[in-house]
């Protein structure tokens, strides 16, 4: 029984040392896989900490960034695109972002990010899309291509602003440009014509001079009485023009007086219509017009230069269409003028005429320039036109498209009568 | 019976209770509420989320609960932010007897005592109590820690003892210690009518429905081994078998890293009621959470002081899956054992203990999904709340338990 009893108690102790064992075992284990879980709980918070950070900067961005397969599917937006494009990010997520894009740039947009390759994985361009309110609108993006661990593009990251204000910025400084130095070379050639005009003109009285004299001691039945008359004619002639030459500068012969410009234009258009029952016209005179202080006759001489510059671009028929109102000048506008902005007057004048190239278009006010040598055009009307515009402080401008006709357009500076000077 | 469940998120405490309510109405089809389970981070100001739910449920309808570090709803768990939540209680089938008593830091067994004393003025009759569940919530914290000194917590075994004092040994009683954070900062009472602090709030449900409960706490035993504490001090163990214990728990360690730890990570002291080696049963073995090494370093603390010299212990190990499992088949028994006896399960009340959260006892998935899950298969509301102390019956003895959690459900 003794001996039973020994035995159970060492089986008993030695049971026991292996439950203690296990025991030890199990408990450090148990340890081990509590720190690996402690430890991958504290790298997936670090994560989630960095992912959430950089989600931020993502989301935060004022740039639009999207992802997006293949075919234009996005796969993500932050908070900019879908402000830019006014949608909640779950209508934007799936939907294709080609829908923003006017049909005439799908074919360019999907040309320049199918171009990418791990050699060359970025690239910028810029392209039109359809705003909320259906305006078109430029934006710049670059594209990423994505690549996976097997080096197979999987997407497409890009990061896009608009750039549609910065777009009519440099258009709309490329204009002033290209009208400063049109009124600069105008305002040269205005220059070296008065010159040559005042020139030429002592010379025209010079010869009138002699061949009056002439005449004097002469009666008609004189051989060269004739000739005589012939050389003072062409004489007078040719003292018009440099008259006319010479108005494309400054001139001081020049009689101010307020004026109504709807009658002005009415006046010489009634003229002129009745000359040329062809064309068709179309008046839209501005009621209540504010008034300008201008030479009535150099403006009258000035549209009736116009209407015939119109009758010439439309030999077998056609439309004109004049158009006063009031308007307001910016600075940008007036600048390469060296006037002032504020109120002015527009006269328009459109016909449906054969229109002019680009190059044409160029050169139109410049002294000499005709496109009608044949038709004996010396290039002096528009030339003069401008001169007398520019005199009265004001803008005359044209534009024109070939085979779709051309539109004038007159600028003269608003009067304040109750001061007596342009406003 | 009716009930219906909210949750809700925010750094707005009344707005918080005010969702919380009006969510639980909602859920539940509440169209008189009368009693409110209500629980919140201790993050949140306690007296704004209290009147929010005022707001929702009438200010004559009880408010029983107070802080809590998370909240576990049918579709909601979480511990983190500003959680609150609440569950309204709409039924013919009880009647319902509530009071708190203050003065708890004071004295714990005397605050028990007088909770009884009131709750027992209003019963119709004496036996009341003891046919019926009890629900009590209380302060868990004397006072909070700080720098130097750690926090000091009120013990519900004297509390215990000072209800059963007056109402019977009998009395079924649940509940839980209340904490509003992990480092035991000062916690909130709902005591009905107003908000407390060092409280003890109470409600006897008595009427025509049964209540089934399960403890579940998913420690087993480390090695099986038996050790007799020889010497303690209040919740102070220095020796088991004659040697120290923290040497014997070194040596199971293998180093002393242990000690850093408050409280003790995986070791638990169990007491095995069941008989000595026969199965080993979850529901036999009281567990106690150790507490940490004492500053001396010469023993360990125990949540409870409810342990003496001679009593045999064995060390628990707290295995992370074994607990999940624990969770999940507890939850799917106890639904089944309610319906073996013909009956419907209408409201699940859960008090988990905070140490069960996935973030603290280091699993992957929460234990409580695993309660969710089983109570949206019965589409059964349920309500729960991480606690610092769990009380239940065990054993026939209502007690404060450790690392564990307590799942009530009220039938009819």
């Amino acid at each position: 029984m003794e001996k039973l009893l020994q035995e159970a108690r060492q089986r008993g102790s030695y049971y026991k040392e292996i439950a203690k064992e296990a025991g030890r075992k199990r408990l450090r284990d148990i340890y081990n896989l509590s720190r690996l879980i402690e430890e991958h709980k504290e790298i997936e918070k670090a994560l989630s900490e960095s992912e959430e950070r950089y989600r931020r900067v993502v989301e935060d961005m004022p740039a639009m960034i999207c992802r997006f397969f293949f075919d234009g599917t996005l796969t993500f937006v932050n908070k900019a695109y879908c402000q830019y494009f006014n949608k909640k990010k779950a209508e934007l997520m799936g939907s294709n972002f080609f829908a923003f894009i006017p049909d005439s740039d799908q074919e360019n947009v999907k040309k320049h990010f199918m171009s990418l390759s791990s050699e060359n994985p970025m690239i910028t361009y810029e392209h039109q899309v359809i705003a909320p309110d259906g305006a078109l609108r430029w934006q710049e993006w670059t594209d990423r291509a994505i690549f996976n661990n097997h080096g197979r593009l999987v997407e497409f990251q890009s990061i896009g602003r608009d750039i549609t204000e910065r777009k009519q910025a440099l258009e709309d400084k490329a204009l002033l440009e290209k009208r400063l130095h049109h009124a600069q070379r105008m305002k040269s050639l205005g220059a070296l014509a008065g010159t040559i005009a005042h020139d030429f003109n002592n010379m025209l009285t010079g010869i009138n001079g002699h061949a009056s004299l002439m005449l004097m001691d002469m009666d008609s039945v004189h051989p060269h009485f004739n000739n005589l008359k012939r050389i003072e004619n062409i004489i007078k002639n040719a003292n018009d023009m440099t008259k006319r030459l010479i108005s494309f500068t400054k001139s001081e012969d020049i009689k101010l007086a307020p004026a109504d410009l709807n009658e002005l234009c009415e006046q010489y258009f009634e003229m002129f219509v009745s000359l040329h029952k062809d064309i068709k016209v179309h008046r839209e005179y501005k009621e209540d017009l504010w008034r300008a202080e201008v030479d009535s006759g150099q403006i009258g001489q000035v549209l009736l230069n116009l209407y015939m510059n119109a009758r010439q671009a439309m030999p077998e028929g056609g439309e004109l269409i004049i158009t006063t109102e009031n308007i307001l000048l910016g600075d940008n506008f007036v600048k390469p003028y060296n006037l002032q902005p504020g109120r002015f007057i527009k006269i328009s004048l459109a016909d449906t005429g054969t229109g002019m190239a680009e190059d044409v278009l160029q050169s139109v006010f410049e002294p000499f320039f005709t496109t009608k040598e044949e038709a004996g055009g010396m290039g002096i009307g528009l030339a003069s036109a401008y001169g007398v515009i520019s005199n009265h402080n004001g803008i005359i401008n044209v534009s024109s498209k070939k085979g779709f006709g051309t539109t004038f357009n007159i600028f003269l500076p608003v009067i304040d009568e109750k001061r007596g000077v342009e406003s | 019976m009716k009930a219906g469940t909210g949750f809700c998120n925010d750094e707005d405490s009344f707005y918080s209770g005010k969702k919380a309510g009006e969510d639980a109405i909602k859920s539940g089809r509440i169209n008189r509420p009368d009693l409110v389970f209500a629980f919140c981070s201790g993050s949140l100001d306690h007296q704004k989320f209290f009147s929010g739910l005022q707001s929702v449920v009438g200010k004559g309808v009880p408010i029983i609960g107070g802080s809590t570090i998370g909240i576990i709803t049918n579709e909601n768990l979480s511990y983190k932010g500003y959680p609150s939540g609440a569950a309204i209680l709409q039924s013919d089938n009880f009647r319902l007897i509530i009071d708190s008593a203050g003065d708890l830091n004071m004295d714990e067994k005397t605050a028990g005592m007088n909770l009884a004393a009131k709750l027992k003025k209003k019963l119709q009759e004496e036996s009341e109590a003891l046919n019926n569940c009890m629900i009590i919530f209380y302060d868990s914290v004397k006072s909070p820690g700080n720098l130097t000194t750690p926090p000091v917590l009120n013990a519900s075994s004297p509390l215990i003892a000072g209800i059963e004092q007056k109402l019977g040994h009998g009395v079924n009683i649940f509940g839980a210690g209340l904490i509003g954070e992990f480092d035991l900062g000062q916690t909130k009472q709902f005591c009905g009518s107003c908000v407390a602090t060092q409280n003890l709030v109470g409600a006897i449900f008595a009427g025509d429905f049964k209540h089934y409960f399960r403890i579940m706490h998913g420690c087993t035993p480390l090695d099986g081994v038996y050790h007799t504490i020889t010497k303690i001090k209040g919740s102070a163990i220095y020796e088991l078998d004659g040697k120290p214990i923290v040497e014997i728990i070194d040596n199971l360690y293998g180093n002393k890293n242990w000690r850093n730890q408050n409280p003790v990570d995986l070791l638990t002291i169990g007491v095995n009621h069941g008989k000595r080696y026969e199965e080993t049963l979850e529901s036999n073995y009281v567990n106690r959470l150790i507490t940490g090494v004492l500053p001396e370093e010469e023993g360990i603390g125990i949540f409870e002081p409810d342990l003496w010299a001679g009593t045999e212990i064995q060390f628990m190990l707290r295995d992370g899956e074994k607990m999940i499992e624990s969770a999940r088949r507890n939850s799917e028994e106890l639904m089944q054992q309610i319906f073996d006896k013909g009956e419907k399960p209408c409201f699940g009340l859960y008090i988990n203990c905070a140490g069960r959260a996935a973030e603290y006892s280091k699993t992957f998935t929460e234990e409580a999904s695993e309660v969710q899950k089983v109570f949206n298969k019965y589409d059964t509301p349920l309500f729960g709340f991480y606690s610092g102390v769990e009380v239940a019956p065990f054993l026939q003895k209502s007690r404060g338990l450790d690392w564990t959690g307590v799942l009530l459900v009220f039938a009819v």
